[in-house]
């Protein structure tokens, strides 16, 4: 070993035993981040199959029903296996209790049992989908998924649910951490906004995963014995799953948002060196979409059965969510605004993350709208739409956070050329991917068809030709990442000269975090005049 | 007697056997409409005697209580929001 | 008895002992919206067919639920004076009443499967051998299909609350709780009177509906 590196998280232990039976939150969260890494290729890979096919206007790669079950496990590995543990259960595990000065979550046992529960759910969820899959979409819907698809529905429902406790388990570690772990000093309006909004999404992790898998569970009894509540010949209505399905699944998309505008707020006050505008604005609004988001799930079902009384209401709270969204973006501009703006990668994404988001919610407003609604819904505006937000907005933020905490995660450095050139092609091969997804949407091509009108085909073949690009670019931080573990630059603790706790302790951080518990005395992002100048200067 | 039962959970257990027996009684009794609600209230009655007395969270934060209600509120918007769908419906249930 | 300390990231005992109570409040949370998923169906098909669900509720054992309804209440009453009992280092007295809090929860279960049976022979197993009056069947089998996944839901609860209750009681006879620390038995005590609570929405939901009609 390196006589001058000091011991860390890393090399303190070596055996396996110590990886697989860690209680180390930061540990934990690499398990975790190899983990959603291998599941983020493997919905990649079935994403790829879909562009391949949807590059001609026959259907000719695949059959009908392969294509069904090609979009049903990109559907329910990306939303379940990837973006729903990606921040929380990586950069979050491993940066939580380090900016709150703690020396590690509240139930660290409880850590590595979530990660065990998500590797069984994972398992039995792969195991279905390789022995040919469901064709349902990851939506479920009654009662083709109960009655009528051959698919293996009970088995993929068992490996979500089992997913859906290893979320629970994180939001509830991360709410009592937060509550009770704070170092001395740390008052609630001391915290990073990264703090804020993983409080905010436990609170929906907790909240309405439990609705996901009572539903789940229903969808199973239903399926295997035969009877059950969504059947319309017994009496039953298959709205009542909807609404069961969408109180989850529609908060379940603020899950996958509110960390990674949690992410843009520590990324944007550090690279403009400037404290945020309106933290509390920002931090209230985080719990505001938390909140208000569970109040709109009907909006997926404006065409599906209910009554217009029901969509009326939720259109209008529709409109009401977007403006947390939207104060947030504000504010985070009103940040840049005369800031000392440096443009290396993790600002990339972050600028990347405000402007594909600003677009995706736009849009969201318009499907918002109940008229609009009916025109566009079940096509590609709806898939742009919310691809614009997941992948434009969350996945650049989590390559953002990603980039910015490297350094103190690995103790490396990476190559900085690399690092902006794939956020570019990231931003460049995104927007031709999906940007002619709006406009299929408009010319009424529908999602989940692999076939469609000869016409259309230059705006697929542009889609599919932007998802190559996209794909390598995705494969670029992978490959330089990967290089610096071995041969990057050794990092400072503090590299980025930000503010925050968890930058004043060494990278890799002790296994302990912080020699001594730190105390708190000012806000998160103090960047005075004179830190602007030596960070100039230097 | 250190062993013996604090007086208030042995209150609180008769108040809720005295509970049961009167939910089992007026459930008997004609009331139409009003069952369903009288029941559900005096359900309502017994967890609160439970969760304050036997859960303790009589002597808990704030911070606690506001945790232990959070689940029934929340279940409360699942059941109103979707309710205004189905209790606003041309026709309920759906006849095929 | 030992010295206890907090574990290495907690300042002190009591900051640990909040810390574990407000995480089982907060799976205790989430219990109540797994279970509430069920109630949600109850109540739209209740809506939806309220004569069928009166002449379901008919059916339902309400002796039995009474009773079982009865023991739970009192096997609370007897964790709650347990948890008082472990906070005054009588972890003997706390080991026996966490016992019987056990037994009384046994006996639920076997009249709960008593009842089962008895369902089974007056067929209202919906997929099995569901049979009901016409003009009632179809919100009838609703009801029933209810039934049966949210007591068998609320079994399985029982059954695990059953082992947590004995795991814990062999640790009280040992000694292993006091005023200074008890957090393991406050946090077991609370899972089981959520499960207590489920059963008491429950049985107002069950047992109740229709009894004065007819």
């Amino acid at each position: 070993m390196n006589p001058r590196q000091e011991l860390n998280y890393l090399n303190c232990e070596h055996t396996l035993r110590s990886w697989f039976l860690t209680t180390d939150h930061k540990r934990v969260a690499i398990l975790f981040a190899a983990t959603i890494t291998m599941f983020f290729f493997i919905g990649g890979g079935a994403a790829t199959l879909i562009r391949l096919e949807l590059a001609t206007p026959q259907g000719d790669l695949v059959s009908s029903d392969v294509y069904n079950r090609l979009f049903s496990m990109h559907g329910i590995v990306m939303v379940w296996f990837f973006l729903i543990p990606s921040i929380p259960t990586t950069l979050g595990n491993f940066m939580v209790p380090l900016m709150i000065g703690a020396r590690d979550l509240a139930f660290p046992r409880l850590n590595l049992t979530s990660w065990y529960l998500f590797l069984l759910g994972g398992a039995v969820t792969l195991y279905a989908l390789f022995i040919g899959g469901v064709d349902t979409g990851w939506t479920f819907y009654t009662p083709f998924s109960t009655m009528y698809s051959n698919g293996h529905v009970i088995l993929a429902a068992v490996g979500v649910f089992i997913a859906g406790f290893s979320s629970i388990l994180t939001g509830l570690n991360f709410i009592v951490t937060i509550h009770r772990l704070r170092a001395p000093g740390l008052t609630w309006y001391r915290l990073p906004i990264f703090i804020w909004s993983l409080y905010a999404t436990s609170i929906i992790l907790v909240l309405a995963t439990p609705v996901l898998a009572m539903t789940l569970l229903l969808i199973s009894l239903e399926r295997f014995f035969g009877i059950g509540i969504f059947d319309p010949n017994l009496g039953g209505d298959p709205l009542l799953f909807q609404h069961l399905f969408w109180f989850y699944s529609h908060p379940a998309v603020y899950i996958m948002i509110l960390p990674g505008m949690g992410m843009v707020s520590e990324l944007v006050t550090c690279f403009s060196r400037k404290n945020l505008f309106g933290y509390k604005f920002v931090a209230w609004c985080s719990i505001a979409i938390a909140g208000i988001g569970f109040l709109v799930w009907g909006h997926h079902m404006f065409v599906t059965g209910q009554s217009v009384f029901a969509a009326l209401v939720f259109s209008f709270m529709s409109f009401i969510v977007a403006v947390p969204s939207a104060i947030k973006v504000f504010n985070w501009t009103a940040t840049l605004h005369k800031g000392w703006v440096s443009y290396d990668a993790p600002m990339l994404y972050a600028l990347g993350f405000i402007g594909l988001f600003t677009i995706g919610g736009l849009t969201g407003l318009f499907l918002a709208a109940l008229a609009f609604d009916v025109f566009v819904t079940d096509t590609y505006f709806v898939v742009a739409h919310f691809h614009y937000i997941m992948v434009g907005g969350m996945v650049t933020a989590y390559f953002g956070g990603l980039h910015y905490w490297w350094p103190k995660i690995t103790g490396r450095m990476y190559p900085d050329y690399w690092a902006r050139a794939a956020a570019i092609l990231i931003f460049f091969g995104f927007n031709m991917t999906f940007f002619p997804q709006f406009v299929l949407g408009i010319l009424g091509m529908p999602r989940r068809y692999h076939t469609y009108d000869p016409a259309l085909q230059v705006w697929n073949v542009l889609s599919s030709a932007g998802a190559s690009v996209l794909a390598v670019a995705y494969l670029l931080p992978l490959l330089y990442l990967g290089w610096s573990l071995f041969c990057g630059r050794r990092a400072g603790p503090n590299p980025w000269n930000a503010t925050g706790l968890e930058w004043q302790t060494s990278s890799p951080p002790p296994k302990h975090n912080f020699p001594q518990t730190p105390r708190v005395q000012r806000g998160p992002y103090v960047y005075t005049p004179e830190a602007v100048a030596v960070a100039q200067n230097a | 007697m250190s062993w013996a039962p604090p007086r208030r959970v042995l209150i609180a257990w008769a108040a809720l056997l005295a509970l049961l027996g009167t939910t089992i009684f007026l459930a008997y009794q004609p009331l139409g409409n009003f069952n369903l609600a009288i029941a559900l209230c005096i359900a309502m009655a017994k967890t609160l005697i439970i969760m304050a007395v036997f859960m303790e969270l009589r002597e808990r934060s704030g911070l606690m209580i506001a945790f232990a209600a959070a689940g029934f509120f929340w279940l409360s918007i699942l059941v109103w929001l979707s309710g205004t769908d189905f209790v606003t419906r041309p026709q309920f249930p759906p006849h095929l | 008895m030992h010295e206890a300390h907090p574990a290495f990231q907690y300042a002190t005992l009591p900051q640990q002992h909040d810390a574990a109570q407000l995480g089982m409040w907060t799976f205790l949370a989430t219990e109540v919206l797994f279970f509430g998923g069920l109630i949600v169906g109850y109540f739209v098909y209740r809506f939806g067919y309220p004569a069928d669900f009166a002449a379901a509720g008919r059916h339902t054992k309400i002796a039995i639920g009474a009773i079982n309804t009865g023991f739970l209440l009192t096997s609370s009453f007897l964790v709650a004076w347990a948890v008082t009992a472990a906070k005054l280092d009588l972890g003997r007295v706390a080991a026996w009443l966490l016992v019987l809090a056990t037994l009384l929860g046994a006996i639920f279960l076997v009249l709960k499967g008593y009842e089962y049976l008895q369902e089974f022979h007056e067929r209202l197993v919906p997929g099995r051998n569901f049979q009901f009056d016409a003009a009632h069947a179809r919100g009838a089998l609703l009801f029933f299909m209810f039934y049966f996944a949210v007591t068998g839901l609320h079994a399985l609860h029982v059954a695990i609350g059953l082992i947590v209750l004995l795991a814990i009681a062999a640790r009280a006879r040992q000694g292993a709780y006091s005023l200074q620390y008890h957090a393991p038995i406050t946090v077991a005590g609370l899972y089981w009177h959520f499960v207590d609570v489920v059963w008491v929405f429950l049985f107002a939901l069950i047992y109740l509906p229709g009894r004065s009609g007819e």
